[in-house]
């Protein structure tokens, strides 16, 4: 089958389109199936290795949001003043020219004030917006950016450690080699998100290979239902089961990676009885112990012998340990008996995990892989956004890392792999090229990243001058704050010198992604002017003053819907591969490309240059490619730059169009970097308490209180506030999962995905325990209530089912909706978020994840 | 002497109030010359928002000279008539997903 470009209006034309798909993050590769102007089908493009020619039921539905006919058509302007839920705009249909004059003015008059009062905010399912947006955003000039419950919910944790242990957005078993993989909270391979249709291809290959498979989850969903194995846990509680595994592997088992610890992390740093690092005098360098000389020196001194990696020594006159054997002391005390009554989990089952864990890391036995020999470690510990969604979101992602570390299978044939964190480029051009390197301390710096803050290193905290607090938390990407309850009280304590007054959105509705809607419905009254890019009018889409009618993915360009490859591409070795993003049908209506229209705007509001400047430090297009200063360019030109940037002046946009990818072999030098590249990670994380004492400073004297607990160098477990409630009515622990058949808010208003969600018991439903279902009295499929301690009430039908933890109450995906525009998606399902609180105290004091799991009771 | 235009972007320009600044530094002066003169012009808090630790950019600062990103600090700006020009941009902004 020929893949073609769009071609020019004729009867009956009959084309495959390449494309990629816009149903959720994944970006899978497509092939659209235009016949005479008109969408009739989409399939998965098996020229990709985006997806690799599968498709899953969004992608194949995905017609049926472009041809939804309650699509916005033209830019809309509220005539009613007042906004609120259930507040009608009264929309009047302007003109496109009407609208830009206006939001135009507002963004100057904003800029020439003070440009941090423009709040952009944008939706995740669409990862096409990351890169506009983020330019435009520079070049305005304001900090206050972010992803709506993106990062907020799922990956402040997630992303922060992956990006520090394995310089990646996140982690998967490398499926062609792992012969045990152990997921926390995971659905890698198995449900939406990061390499979607790639990974779950790859996980399946890996079953029927014989990888073995343990799912540790409240819920017996999507990854639980296809593996060897599912561990009900307590929601919360995974760095307690995280760590007496390690326990068991380290002290139980004797188990650990010398080698690998010894050359690839801190753990032979010297630690003083302070918590820090031991120092050399002179340069500043974290010393280490060579037991070869018997003395100390400087980490990256050129020759060395054999490190210590235990024992106690003195270093001018200072007693001091490796940062193992501190570590090594620390796990002594997670024992299974410890860990059992705070996950539920039987004592003999966390110590067979443990021990299972170490033995298949097989360490010390190596493989050979295209003639390289490699050290092999067929075990890998996962974690994603269940396990990391809590208060204590960074140790209990951190926990489930370290066990990776410790027995050297990080980024090691057959372990745990980062997406792809060295690339070597294109065999003619040497672009797109990136590697970690050493920073600070030594420790890895990654090589690219999704944002320009990496996750290494910090910057110093120091008083916010954004919305969102980031300045005090410097290991956070999202923050509760840019729409919280105590958002004003916050803003004053910490005098931030203004207000947001414009709110630029691009498809996120933040009334129902971020947590409960009254809180978010505040936040939005207090800015004073919203413009919105939307595909229907949405729950947010109400409190807008301008509604601009977007394109949907299937009428959209982006040249790069799948970069940086930490993002989307498959892990493991096979083939890199950049795909884009075409139209396959033209925008009917009034439809514009926000991409397209973005560059317009910058003009109108007078930041040509700073625009053209903003896009050259994002794509950092080689010479003669960059943007010149004053020229005003078209998003199909910039794509156009991106691409003959990255693989010659040949391959530009047109080329792209007609072939859809380009594809190159991976290097073991690439997929197993670690043992290339001379970089180290913390399995010791002294830095936190040098961040923890300076955000303190700044925070406590203006009555915000970090706990200390939470910034000491090695992980534990600490409660969320639903552990240590004491309210016995409220006996359930409610938390919401992805559901595979949705993608957040958007997908419900999909008729295809509506009905498969209403045909599965699940999608729409609240689970709850059978058999404590059945001590409540409770019957399949009775309405019920569910509150919160906080006094917060949602409604559904109960599904009693054997898959869920006994003190588990499960709601899939992000439903409920109630915007008239939406008339699908309207009244259908559970909206969980609404017993979210949204506030600092129930975000973690380290990165600000949102705390995911609320204690409630059932109302029937 | 070497004449030197900064062109600030973005954030900067707005916090510093000037877009553009015309310097004049000696032959051999480094990028690092550019952003201490800066700093005397418009005080620590500039620095701040531009270097992580002294002598280190922040992980989301770019310099430019003459359009070229420049990593290193220490980067002797060349002569070009009838001036150089160094850009600086700040890329503040956070990530989800």
């Amino acid at each position: 089958m020929a893949a073609q470009a769009v071609p020019a209006a004729g009867p009956m034309a009959d084309t495959w389109i390449p494309s990629a798909c816009g149903m959720c993050y994944g970006t899978c590769s497509i092939l659209g199936h235009q016949v005479d102007g008109t969408l009739v089908k989409i399939e998965g493009n098996p020229e990709s290795v985006y997806g690799k020619g599968r498709l899953c039921g969004k992608g194949v539905s995905g017609i049926m949001t472009l041809y939804d006919p309650h699509r916005v058509d033209y830019p809309l302007r509220r005539t009613e003043p007042r906004k609120g839920i259930g507040v009608d705009p009264k929309w009047r249909r302007i003109s496109w020219d009407e609208a830009l004059d206006e939001v135009a003015d507002r963004l100057r008059k904003v800029r020439a004030d003070d440009p941090r009062k423009l709040f952009i905010q944008r939706t995740t399912t669409n990862t096409s917006s990351r890169s506009p947006f983020q330019i435009f955003g520079w070049a305005f000039g304001t900090p206050n950016h972010w992803a709506a419950g993106g990062g907020l919910h799922c990956g402040n944790g997630a992303h922060l450690i992956s990006g520090i242990m394995h310089a990646s957005w996140s982690v998967v078993p490398d499926f062609q080699y792992c012969q045990y993989a152990i997921y926390f909270g995971a659905s890698k391979g198995h449900a939406a998100g990061h390499a979607s249709c790639s990974n779950m291809g790859m996980a399946a290959d890996a079953r029927a290979r014989g990888m073995r498979m343990v799912v540790v989850d409240p819920m017996c969903n999507f990854a639980a239902a296809k593996a060897s194995e599912w561990v009900p846990i307590r929601p919360g509680t995974d760095a307690a089961l995280a760590l007496a595994m390690a326990h068991v592997v380290v002290h139980e088992m004797g188990i650990w990676d010398a080698p690998y610890l010894k050359a690839r992390t801190n753990a032979p740093y010297l630690v003083g009885q302070d918590g820090l690092y031991v120092r050399d005098p002179e340069s500043g360098k974290p010393l280490l112990w060579d037991l070869t000389a018997g003395g100390p020196r400087p980490y990256d001194a050129p020759e060395h012998g054999d490190l210590a990696l235990e024992g106690s020594f003195r270093v001018n006159g200072v007693p001091c340990e490796p940062a193992f054997q501190r570590l090594k002391a620390h796990l002594k005390s997670f024992t299974p008996e410890w860990a059992s009554p705070i996950t539920t989990i039987p004592v003999a089952t966390i110590r067979r995990l443990g021990r299972e864990f170490g033995q298949e890391a097989r360490v010390g036995s190596t493989i050979v892989v295209q003639g390289q020999t490699l050290p092999y470690r067929p075990a890998a510990a996962i974690a994603f956004r269940g396990s990391q969604g809590h208060k204590n979101s960074v140790y209990n992602f951190l926990a489930v890392a370290l066990l990776n570390h410790l027995v050297g299978s990080a980024d090691m044939v057959g372990g745990c792999l980062g997406f792809n964190p060295v690339c070597h480029g294109h065999p003619d051009t040497g672009r797109p090229s990136y590697i970690p390197k050493a920073g600070p301390d030594g420790l890895m710096v990654t090589g690219i990243w999704l944002a320009p803050h990496l996750p290494y290193p910090f910057h110093e905290p120091r008083m916010p001058e954004t919305m969102s607090f980031l300045d005090i938390f410097p290991m956070s990407m999202m923050s509760p704050l840019m729409a919280s309850s105590d958002q004003e009280e916050m803003w004053e304590r910490f005098e931030l010198p203004y207000r947001p007054e414009v709110l630029l959105n691009y498809g996120a509705n933040s009334l129902m992604s971020v947590g409960n809607k009254e809180t978010v419905a505040k936040t939005l009254r207090k800015i004073p002017f919203i413009v919105s890019f939307d595909l229907y009018l949405t729950e947010f889409s109400d409190f807008a003053d301008i509604v601009l009618p977007d394109c949907s993915y299937l009428e959209a360009l982006d040249s790069r819907p799948n970069f940086p490859f930490i993002f989307n591409l498959p892990g493991g070795m096979g083939e890199w591969c950049w795909a884009i993003k075409q139209p396959v049908v033209q925008p009917s209506g009034e439809r514009r490309l926000a991409m397209q229209v973005l560059p317009e705007l910058a003009d109108r509001v007078g930041m040509r240059e700073d625009f053209n400047a903003a896009c050259n430090a994002l794509l950092r297009p080689a010479p003669p490619f960059g943007l010149e200063r004053d020229r005003r360019y078209t998003w199909e030109e910039i794509c156009d730059i991106e691409l003959k940037s990255n693989f010659g002046a040949d391959r530009g946009l047109a080329w792209f169009k007609e072939h859809g990818v380009i594809k190159w072999p991976k290097k073991p030098e690439e997929v197993y970097w670690r043992n290339f590249v001379d970089v180290r990670v913390p399995i010791y994380w002294e830095f936190m308490k040098v961040v923890g004492d300076k955000a303190r400073a700044i925070a406590e004297p203006r009555g915000l209180k970090i706990p200390p607990e939470y910034y000491d160098p090695m992980p534990t477990w600490l409660p969320c506030l639903a552990h240590e409630s004491q309210a016995g009515a409220y006996d359930l622990y409610a938390f919401y999962y992805r559901d595979i058949i949705h993608t957040n808010s958007f997908t419900m208003e999909n008729p295809w995905l509506d009905e498969a969600a209403r045909l599965d018991p699940y999608s729409y439903t609240i689970a709850i325990n059978a058999e404590t279902g059945r001590r409540k009295g409770l019957t399949d499929g009775q309405e019920i209530t569910l509150e919160s301690e906080g006094g917060r009430r949602i409604k559904g039908r109960v599904h009693l089912t054997e898959a869920i933890h006994p003190e588990g109450v499960g709601v899939g995906a992000c439903a409920g909706h109630w915007a008239e525009g939406m008339p699908i998606a309207k009244g259908k399902g559970v909206f969980i978020n609404d017993l979210l609180e949204v506030d600092l105290a129930h975000a973690s004091p380290v990165n600000l994840n949102l705390d995911l799991c609320v204690k409630v009771r059932v109302v029937q | 002497m070497l004449a030197v235009a900064v062109r600030l972007f973005g954030m900067l320009g707005a916090l510093a109030g000037e877009w553009q600044v015309a310097l004049r530094l000696p032959k051999g002066a480094t990028v690092a010359d550019v952003i201490a003169r800066l700093g005397d012009r418009f005080g620590p808090s500039f620095l701040d928002r531009v270097l992580r630790v002294p002598g280190e950019l922040h992980t989301y600062a770019r310099v430019f000279v003459n359009d070229e990103q420049v990593d290193d600090l220490s980067t002797v700006i060349e002569v070009q008539e009838p001036s150089t020009e160094v850009s600086l941009l700040l890329l503040p902004a956070s990530q989800g997903g």
